[in-house]
């Protein structure tokens, strides 16, 4: 009931008018530094860690951080490089992955769920801003493909497919299989507005769920893949550990004001590394397999160990350096959030 | 029918494949695409390498249940499987488990920490737990938001000393939903690591002679490890004592979960996985490492259990004499025989009865197989039982065997209900009900193909989905009837007719199954492999205790480590590429620069050659192919649409292999092949480097994956969750039975259903045959107008 209300507020908050922010949350030094690394002409994100290839979450991330630094003609250029050369299948999803060394530079025609939620909402967002009706019917294209295509039911539970094809009860002996990072609490207010028909409610509450639903021992962190056949375990066919993909839940639970701050104060004692470095976890063990120091990474431990224990965030860690693409976007992420909504942390 | 098809499509047929054999393209079939998982969406994963070093592990957390278990109770772990999952309406294990007597004395609770599905109705749903037929456990269904650890006395006199049984039994009905889909919902999934017996008395946990291995269980970890130290390692070849030992500790637990690890000194490090340590060697050797090692004389057993430490067996003797002497007296009492025909395969600590071995031509009732008389009130009843196969089953084309149901259903259920059979959870058969009046079936025949029976272990399952009015219609409480609608008698029988009995070579599903030939070894196995790498015979000891477990006996071994010595014998080679002496891999068809390429990229190194790997195969593919090629093309996905013929049916011989190339994707393969001389089969256990060999060769023996082995090549992929089979395409008979008319008929008829051509034109030869008879005798003696 209380998770219902507040995801009422959440929404009522999400439907009125949006106020002119006096300063944008992404200041324009960083957000420059950002592009010139990161972002070509075209409005191509550019993974500089992968073969600096381009993917539907890294367009979803340029477009949210370009919403959140105010930058409207580069939100229209990443919207507009998305649009054009990801937006490629007939259910209205994004294909995930764009590799400028191949011909065709689509080599896989799956989409990656994340991706498109993260396009919907920095759509969702802009079209209220900046009153383009265009990017509010887009959103409401790619929400309604999304609650259509990949939101699907299992035993009592609203999971969101990672793909449309491949992660069912009946694609794999341990389906269905879910990627827990790919719950970005803070959009689906936005989609339960843009396409009401689907149960984004039940979804977000079952995201919480499986999270609470994980085992104490021996590790309390989700892994990156997860399969939800029977209890909670690791994927088949995938590392058992919170990498690089789970990393980023602590902050999409922080982002999303949810109020679930235990399930961060779970999280928080295993995915602390040494020297506050972020550690990357076998789940199967509770072993670290790697301490992360970069600074975008860092700082996703700092906040929510100052969401748990009130500790300020490192004053190094809230200036802004490009590094790489992933560590750097989830940087300018929690910066904008703290600024935004936890000055106390900064 | 699909014989009769393939007979007339012979003459087109015999077109095609006759072209196939001069027409330079690839003429595997197009198949639908299969439905994978869409290569991983995964977001960035920059390559920073971790700038500091390994970060030591959190502290472990402690399980809920430590503050409910008594101070200082030794916890006896009960659930035999890392994952114990409970699904349908209807679900039930039971097996056996060992205590000592001081344990079966002392006072005992049982926890056990479980979760279900959020749609598991609690009201309808109970777990319950018994305990040599004394139910100690009963309990409704509840809990679907987060584990729940649940504690329940066990009364004095429950516990036996030595075997006793348990039985976990779930009965789960669905909230809201009646259709039979909604059944594969419902899960009660039991976890190990809190399920466990504790024994209140403080010595509950000394051990004393070898035999009390088998009260270990199965340990905390989802992955017990037991390490054997042995320091004369270091200095002497006892490399194969070493193993034998290991292999009587996988006997005397007969737990195929354990991972074995040999050492030559005790780990610094505490290893929480830990469940036993072994000291090998004389009392001399051992006396620095193991401070309490008892004064004189030898010994064999186990030392006082130190707190929170594993539980140490000593293996001991003054000379080296006296220990090896220990090691065979430890291995006598759990190894048979060779050549005595086993009567079932030893499954008791994981699954309840031990399972039947079959040899055909015979009928066992399901009250031999484990399967109880009961009846049923929900949608979908499932049960299931396990028999073994000889290694040398050779029926799969064409064997039937029946099930011969004695059974009940009532008027409610309708039509279009449907009994269906699984074998190795493959569908087998399906029989439909038809009928609206409810009957009792009186050994009811089912037709069961014999077609997924493997050597060894087989399970097959039998479940009845049952429409009726009252699910259709669905109301509230629907689910939670316990109307009876089903029943089922144990007089059922399961009924194996005579199979043709030859080994096929090379088929790794025969390791597999019975670790054949291995397993009847009467003289060393010979063994090739870095015997002074720890790693390595690691590796070696995990196989061998395996294989140990399926063969029912301890395996003579010996290494060598000349490849000419093992050239007419069955040898068994683990190494890793480029370690494995050479030829070996050609011998079992593998291809070596492939190989080593692997090896390269795993390391991810520049291949050594520079040239990614050209074939024929390749060069086809470049080419593409001509109308000819298409419209081949298009009919053969016809045929294999329409009439569920592919091309590798449609054969007159079995094809050739081509030598297989490990993808980069694998951490472990392992392949079969004759030797040299043809008289036996060299099976090799091959990975990129050593840590994927000892951690590859560990996860496939220690877990069921193990199972899959089959064909020529089974690949382990990296995350040693999976594995990939290459069946093998020429193959070559071994006789095992005496020569008998029968078995070659058997047998005679299993090939040609393999090799549909030959079975037509052997047809046509015949009607040829009688055509022109029939015309030379009607010419002869018939009328002429």
């Amino acid at each position: 009931m209380r998770a219902a209300l507040l995801a009422a507020c959440a929404l009522t908050a999400w439907l009125l008018p949006a106020h002119a922010q006096e300063a944008p949350l992404i200041s324009s030094t960083e957000w420059a530094a950002y592009q010139e690394k990161f972002v070509d002409g075209t409005g191509r994100v550019i993974d500089d860690a992968n073969g600096n290839i381009s993917h539907s979450e890294g367009q979803g991330y340029g477009m949210l951080l370009a919403y959140e630094a105010g930058d409207r003609a580069a939100f229209a250029r990443i919207w507009s490089f998305t649009q054009t050369e990801l937006l490629l299948r007939d259910d209205g999803l994004a294909v995930w992955k764009w590799d400028p060394s191949a011909t065709p530079h689509v080599v896989d025609a799956n989409n990656a769920t994340d991706g498109d939620l993260l396009i919907a909402y920095a759509l969702s967002l802009a079209g209220k801003r900046w009153p383009d009706t265009s990017y509010t019917a887009s959103a409401a294209t790619i929400a309604e493909a999304i609650g259509r295509e990949t939101i699907q039911s299992w035993s009592g539970m609203v999971l969101l497919k990672p793909g449309v094809a491949g992660f069912g009860p009946k694609d794999r002996p341990d389906g269905p299989v879910v990627n827990p990072s790919y719950w970005i609490f803070e959009a689906l207010p936005a989609m339960q507005a843009l396409a009401p028909a689907h149960d984004w409610e039940g979804l977000r509450a079952s995201g919480l769920a499986i999270l609470a639903r994980l085992p104490d021992a021996p590790s309390p962190l989700p892994p990156d893949w997860l399969s939800l056949h029977a209890a909670p375990k690791p994927a088949a066919g995938f590392d058992p550990v919170f990498g690089y993909n789970a990393l980023r839940i602590p902050l999409y639970l922080i982002r999303a004001q949810v109020d679930r701050m235990d399930l961060v104060e779970r999280m928080l004692k295993p995915m602390s590394g040494k020297d506050g470095g972020l550690a990357l976890v076998d789940v199967t063990s509770g072993a670290a397999t790697a301490t992360l120091s970069d600074p975008g990474y860092r700082i996703q431990r700092a906040l929510a160990a100052c969401m748990v224990d009130g500790q300020p965030i490192p004053a190094e860690l809230m200036t802004f350096t490009p590094t790489q693409y992933y560590p750097s976007t989830l940087h300018l992420l929690a910066l904008s959030h703290i600024r935004e909504a936890r000055p106390p942390c900064g | 029918m699909t014989r009769f098809l393939a007979a007339l499509l012979f003459p087109l047929l015999l077109a095609g494949a006759a072209g196939a054999q001069v027409a330079p393209f690839d003429m595997s079939p197009e198949r639908p695409p299969v439905q994978a998982p869409p290569a991983a969406p995964v977001p960035a994963q920059p390559a920073e390498p971790p700038t500091s070093p390994v970060a030591p592990a959190p502290p472990p957390v402690a399980p809920p249940a430590a503050a409910n278990a008594p101070a200082g109770a030794y916890r006896r772990y009960l659930l035999p499987r890392p994952q114990f999952v409970l699904a349908g309406e209807i679900a039930e294990r039971s097996w056996a488990f060992h205590v000592t007597e001081r344990q079966a004395q002392s006072p005992a609770e049982i926890h056990l920490r479980y979760l279900n599905a959020v749609v598991v109705a609690p009201e309808a749903s109970s777990l319950t737990v018994q305990i040599n037929g004394i139910s100690v456990v009963a309990e409704a269904i509840a809990a679907s938001d987060r584990a729940k650890d649940l504690i329940a006395k066990v009364e004095a006199g429950t516990l036996r000393p030595g075997r006793n049984e348990v039985r976990i039994r779930a009965v789960q009905r669905h909230r809201t939903d009646c259709t039979i889909q909604s059944t594969y919902e419902l899960w009660t999934e039991v976890q190990p690591a809190g399920t466990f017996i504790a024994f209140a008395d403080p010595e509950a946990g000394s051990l004393s002679g070898f035999v009390d291995v088998r009260t270990l269980g199965p340990g905390a970890s989802a992955q017990p490890r037991v390490t054997i130290v042995a320091p004369s390692l270091v200095h002497t070849d006892n490399a194969g004592d070493v193993i034998r030992l290991a292999q009587a500790i996988a006997l005397q637990s007969n737990l195929p979960g354990y991972r074995y690890r040999i050492a030559s000194a005790p780990a610094a490090e505490k290893d929480d996985a830990e469940i036993l340590q072994v000291f090998l060697g004389a009392a001399e050797e051992l006396r620095d490492i193991v401070p309490d090692l008892p004064a004189s004389g030898p010994f064999v057993g186990f030392l006082p259990q130190r707190e929170g430490g594993p539980q140490r067996l000593l293996v001991s003797g003054t000379t080296r004499e006296q220990w090896l002497d220990a090691i065979e007296r430890v291995v006598a009492p759990v190894s048979r025989p060779v050549g005595m025909q086993r009567a079932t395969l030893t499954t008791e600590e994981t699954r309840l009865p031990d399972a039947p071995m079959l040899f055909g031509g015979g009928d066992t009732s399901f009250a031999n197989l484990g399967i109880r008389s009961e009846q049923f009130s929900g949608r979908r009843y499932t049960s299931s039982v396990t028999f073994g196969m000889p290694a040398d089953f050779y029926a799969d084309a064409y064997g039937q065997a029946r099930i011969l149901l004695d059974a009940a259903y009532s008027d409610a259920v309708l039509p279009g209900s449907l009994i269906n059979i699984y074998v190795n959870g493959n569908v087998a058969a399906s029989f439909p009900i038809t009928t609206r009046r409810g009957a009792v079936l009186n050994h009811f025949p089912i037709k069961v193909t014999m077609r997924h029976f493997k050597p060894g272990l087989n399970e097959i399952m039998i479940e009845v989905n049952l429409r009726t009015a009252q699910d259709e219609a669905c109301l509230p409480g629907a689910t939670a009837d316990t109307t009876p609608r089903f029943a089922i008698f144990d007089t059922s029988t399961l009924v194996v007719p005579r199979f043709g009995r030859i080994l096929e070579r090379p088929n790794l599903a025969e390791l597999a199954g019975t670790a054949y030939p291995y397993g009847l070894a009467a003289q060393p196995v010979q063994v090739a492999t870095e015997r002074t790498d720890l790693a390595s015979l690691s590796a070696t000891a995990n196989l061998f205790a395996r294989m140990a477990l399926n063969a029912g006996r301890a395996l003579p071994l010996t290494f060598t480590s000349s490849i000419n010595a093992l050239r007419g014998s069955d040898a068994i080679f683990v190494g890793w590429a480029g370690g494995l002496p050479a030829g070996v891999l050609a011998q079992v068809n593998v291809d070596e620069a492939a190989v080593l390429r692997w090896a390269s990229a795993q390391r991810g190194a520049p291949a050594a050659s520079g040239t990614p790997g050209i074939s024929v195969e390749t060069w086809r593919e470049q080419m593409g192919g001509g109308l000819l090629r298409e419209w081949m093309r298009s009919f053969e996905t016809w045929l294999s649409t329409t009439f569920n013929i592919t091309e590798d049916m449609l054969r007159f011989l079995p094809g050739r292999d081509t030598p297989f190339a490990p993808p980069a994707s694998a951490a472990l393969a392992v392949a079969q092949g004759l030797n040299p001389v043809g008289n036996g089969v060299w099976t090799v256990f091959a990975a990129p480097d050593q840590a994927a060999l000892s951690a590859g060769v560990e996860s496939l023996a220690a877990s069921d994956l193990w199972s899959s082995l089959s064909g020529h090549v089974t690949t382990l992929d990296r995350s040693l969750q999976s594995v990939t089979v290459t069946p093998a395409g020429a193959t070559s008979f071994h006789q095992t039975q005496p020569p008998s008319l029968a078995n070659y008929r058997l047998i005679a008829a299993n090939w040609l259903s393999t090799n549909i051509l030959s079975y037509s034109l052997l047809l046509v030869v015949a009607c040829l045959v009688v055509g022109i008879a029939t015309s030379a005798l009607l010419s002869r003696f018939g009328r002429r107008h």
